[in-house]
């Protein structure tokens, strides 16, 4: 095995067979070829696929929410209806009286502390705040038993009676200000009263039969021309025959839409679809496309048969891109997802009836808490167990999973970026460019991975993103080193140097001949690469620096578990699950560069 | 040789200059205000934007000098870092920083120097063996070993250790805080070792093991690699035994690689021991600088990144010199 071959890839050449109707054997051909000799490094390859195609479908293996299912939701109609009748509706005819109120209280200084606080700003703190804090710790001093100062139990008028006259001053400017603002800033929350009628309107009218739907549009034409109109400032007077005619919609929806008379249509809904993000439709059809459809096709009918592995690849390209363009098109036109039922407790309690219903193979929410069940060791109901707050781990693996493996992904990716330009210009350009860009992938291999990593995320606000970006912007070192190492071993060589003499310019030579011939050793370093961007963020989501909740991953499962050590499923299964996948890249890694350069063979 | 020594010490001030260019801008550069992140407790007692006290926050910077224009900043960090000044850390009592640091430093290099002399006595006499004995069970079993232990994630490895071999509902046999101190003349040499023995055996193990996979292998490739190259037949065929061979001609060769990955090894143990000291509640410098990290005491950030980053630089130029000593048959320009 080891002992193959002198030069790398010519000896293996003659070995092989000539491949029948192709056009000769390119390089990549042998390279795969001598891949897929190596078994470990194909199993590991299924396997990443594997775990690739759980993690992108995840929503439909692990969810609360049914996939599909046929039904009536007398529960939530009835809430829904309530929630227009009694709470916004009112909200929005009696939002002009608020207005008033509101004006009233400012002019007089009797609005509380805390609401004066929400309304003001910094630079008009400064006139006054001091006076402020003052009396803030003359309350303290006074009242030892009470830790804070109860804002909302303040008025204003009072604070402002024991401020100096030059701050009296400036506090009455600044509330006068607010007095001129009010209007604009109860516009907003009328604006948002009139959008969760909406809702809730619409809402009541996908439950029932289509003849429902006029009278709901006409209902919210109605609002919105009571919204248009000039309501909110209008005259008291103005105001009353405007209100009149509301109080008259709510009541005749309230008649027409009683949930005690109304009967209800069953509707095919899909909740776990509709919960999908636009990423989530671009990666699903994607993987959909490039793991069980294209393969097959390219492999099975004409479309694939007999074309160079170059065709191939245009084809199964074009075959890919165009369904994932028009799937993600599509959902990126429809609105987001505005419901947030919880199905399962709706489903359980009756508010939910359903004809039928089709849930997900593991029936937990990635949130799902449910304090009678926590720190659960694994049993037939919970395959993983659950944890501090209940839920299901295998859940949270699955979804945890989504974001270890993109983040692995991400980084490499802009690793690749950076690596690849920079180590092509050195390796192209050699001297003077040489000499600069080698000098700064010392300094960057100068500084600890986590050391600069931690560094850096501190700093910036608490993002996954971040953490990808970050973990790119530092890990492209090794990537520029190899690359550059290539194109100096390329570059001399006669096919650029025809190139160049066929009036090649410098852009088509890096990108169209020399770079396609290194690939291969930067292939490796970035498999190795995603496997160390996953140890890593795994690494700092353990320390409390990667995701956020709700999102999870691997890592900040297992730092969950570091408060609870005893509890061994938690801490075992994420970290297997980051060793796992770590090896299997390093196995995949190692396969590309036996397959590359046999004499490497370990 | 001489010019080749001397033009990668020259190079030396060059690429620090960048490191303490590069870590004052990451810092200073981000978005986000240590100041009012701080000192920004809002006025009704929660943390606000927009409603902070902007006096106070202009005191703290005045205080810490963070209030001048950032080139001016920029030249006094410089200044301070070429006296070994790295200003005082944010927090009171306000300790200069590299007291701070100096003070942590003997456990984290003792740990590293600890490890590292474990890392090179065993992976060359495993990289001799798996070289002897070739495609042996042994040699399958070790291979599958370093593999596993390569991409084991050490800190999960640590968590593991302190779950199953720590107290808890398992085995007791380690105490969970991997420090404590001993005062040497009270207990004397004996009990002193055992003891830091004892608390040590975890956390160096867990550091150890990630370096020893990666030596090995390397060391292995190597000695492969160099025992099918013709001077290996001539040595053989001169009549000379096979172990001097091997121990003379092969490992003396495939040595080299095994000693220019020092300089790599080294900037990822310093970044092993922020995950493994904090796990083990060692005070050394990983857990200082992962202290430092949560209370955004930037000083005490930069200081130790200057301060790892020059450790590593002085680590890669020790193993490339040793690389030009070792193998006198590279003419290095």
């Amino acid at each position: 095995m080891a002992e193959t071959a002198a030069t790398p890839t010519a000896p293996a050449a003659a070995e092989e067979p000539v491949a029948k109707g192709t056009a000769g054997r390119s390089y990549w051909d042998i390279v795969f070829t001598q891949f897929r000799k190596n078994r470990l490094a194909v199993v590991a390859l299924v396997l990443i696929l594997g775990i690739y195609a759980i993690s992108v479908f995840t929503p439909f293996f692990a969810n609360d929410r049914p996939l599909r299912m046929r039904g009536s939701m007398p529960g939530i109609y009835a809430r829904m209806f309530r929630e227009y009748k009694s709470a916004a509706h009112g909200e929005f005819v009696r939002m002009p009286e608020d207005l008033e109120g509101a004006r009233k209280r400012w002019r007089e200084r009797k609005v509380t502390m805390k609401d004066f606080n929400r309304l003001i700003r910094v630079e008009d703190w400064h006139a006054f705040g001091a006076g402020i804090e003052r009396e803030k710790v003359k309350f303290l001093v006074a009242n030892p038993n009470d830790f804070k100062w109860k804002t909302d139990a303040v008025e204003i008028g009072a604070v402002r009676a024991t401020l100096a006259p030059l701050e009296q001053e400036a506090l009455d400017r600044t509330a006068e200000r607010v007095v001129e603002e009010l209007g604009e800033i109860y516009r907003t929350r009328l604006e948002a009263t009139f959008g969760a009628i909406r809702v809730k309107l619409q809402a009541l009218a996908t439950q029932l039969p289509d003849s429902f739907d006029a009278p709901v549009a006409a209902a919210i034409a109605e609002y919105r021309a009571a919204l248009d109109s000039g309501y909110l400032e209008a005259p008291k007077e103005a105001r009353a025959p405007v209100k009149q005619r509301l109080d008259g919609v709510r009541d005749r929806l309230a008649a027409d839409f009683d949930p005690e008379k109304v009967a209800l249509v069953s509707r095919t809904l899909w909740p776990a679809f509709a919960a999908l993000r636009t990423i989530d439709a671009f990666l699903m059809t994607a993987s959909f496309m490039l793991l069980f459809v294209v393969p097959p096709l390219l492999r099975f009918t004409p479309l694939g048969r007999g074309a160079s592995r170059e065709v191939k690849f245009r084809r199964g390209l074009w075959l890919t891109l165009v369904p994932v363009l028009v799937l993600t098109g599509w959902r990126a036109a429809q609105p987001n997802l505005f419901e947030t039922i919880d199905f399962k407790r709706s489903l359980a309690d009756g508010s939910i009836v359903t004809e039928s219903v089709t849930h997900a193979p593991i029936y937990f929410g990635m949130n799902e808490q449910d304090t009678a069940q926590k720190f659960q060791p694994p049993s037939s109901r919970h395959w993983f167990g659950t944890d501090e707050n209940g839920r299901d781990l295998l859940t949270r693996m699955m979804w945890g999973s989504r974001i270890s493996l993109s983040v692995g992904f991400v980084a490499t990716g802009i690793a690749l970026f950076i690596g690849v330009t920079v180590g092509s210009l050195a390796g192209f350009y050699r001297g003077k460019v040489d000499m600069v860009l080698s000098r700064i992938i010392e300094l960057v291999l100068c500084f600890p991975s986590l050391f600069i990593v931690l560094a850096v995320i501190a700093v910036l606000p608490p993002s996954i993103y971040n953490v990808m970006i970050v973990l790119g912007i530092f890990g492209w070192t090794g990537i520029a080193r190899l690359t550059r190492a290539e194109f100096f071993r390329l570059v001399d060589q006669d096919f650029v140097t025809a190139g160049r003499a066929l009036g090649a310019g410098d852009f088509r030579l890096i990108f169209r001949h020399v770079l396609p011939n290194s690939l291969g050793p930067v292939l490796v370093a970035a498999s190795f690469s995603v496997a160390s961007a996953i140890l890593t963020e795994s690494g700092l989501s353990f320390l409390g620096f990667g995701v956020t909740p709700p999102d999870t991953s691997w890592g900040s499962i297992l730092s969950t578990a570091r408060e609870n050590p005893t509890y061994y499923w938690l801490v075992m299964i994420p970290g297997f699950a980051i060793f796992v996948t770590v090896t299997l890249y390093n196995l995949l890694g190692e396969g590309i560069r036996d397959a590359i350069d046999p004499r490497m063979r370990m | 040789m001489r010019t080749y020594i001397l033009k990668r010490l020259l190079m030396v001030p060059l690429t620090l200059f960048g490191v303490v260019c590069v870590t004052f801008f990451v810092i200073k550069l981000a978005p986000g205000d240590p100041a009012a992140m701080i000192v920004g407790t809002g006025i009704s007692g929660e943390i606000k934007q927009g409603q902070l006290n902007k006096e106070a926050i202009e005191q703290w910077r005045k205080d810490r000098g963070l209030d001048k224009h950032i080139a001016v900043q920029f030249g006094k960090w410089c200044w301070d870092v070429a006296r070994l000044d790295f200003g005082r850390s944010f927090i009171p009592p306000r300790r200069p920083c590299l007291d701070e640091i100096i003070e942590r430093l003997p456990i984290t290099i003792a740990m590293n120097l600890i490890s590292f002399g474990l890392i090179y006595l065993i992976a060359i006499p495993a990289g001799i063996y798996s070289c002897v004995a070739q495609y042996s069970m042994g040699d399958r079993i070790l291979t599958v070993i370093l593999f596993v232990f390569y991409s084991l994630p050490s800190f999960w490895v640590a968590t593991m250790c302190l779950l199953f071999f720590c107290g808890g509902d398992f085995l007791a046999w380690f105490p969970t805080q991997g420090y404590t101190k001993v005062d040497y003349h009270q207990v004397g040499l004996w009990k002193w070792l055992t003891t830091w023995a004892h608390h040590l055996f975890l956390p160096v193990m867990c550091q150890t093991y990630p370096g020893f996979a990666m030596l090995s292998r390397q060391m292995r490739v190597g000695m492969l690699e160099n025992i099918r190259l013709d001077y290996v037949r001539t040595a053989r065929a001169k009549g000379l035994p096979e172990s001097k061979v091997i121990l003379k001609h092969v490992l003396r060769n495939s040595l080299i690689p095994v000693i220019t990955i020092f300089g790599l090894l080294l900037p990822a143990m310093l970044a092993g021991s922020v995950i493994i000291e904090q796990i083990f509640g060692i005070p050394g410098m990983g857990k200082l600088f992962f202290e430092a990290i949560l209370s955004r005491n930037y000083p005490l950030v930069m200081a130790e990144t200057v301060l790892a980053a020059g450790l590593t630089l002085i680590g890669v130029l020790i193993s490339d010199l040793l690389y030009a000593v070792v193998n006198p048959t590279i003419t290095l320009k």
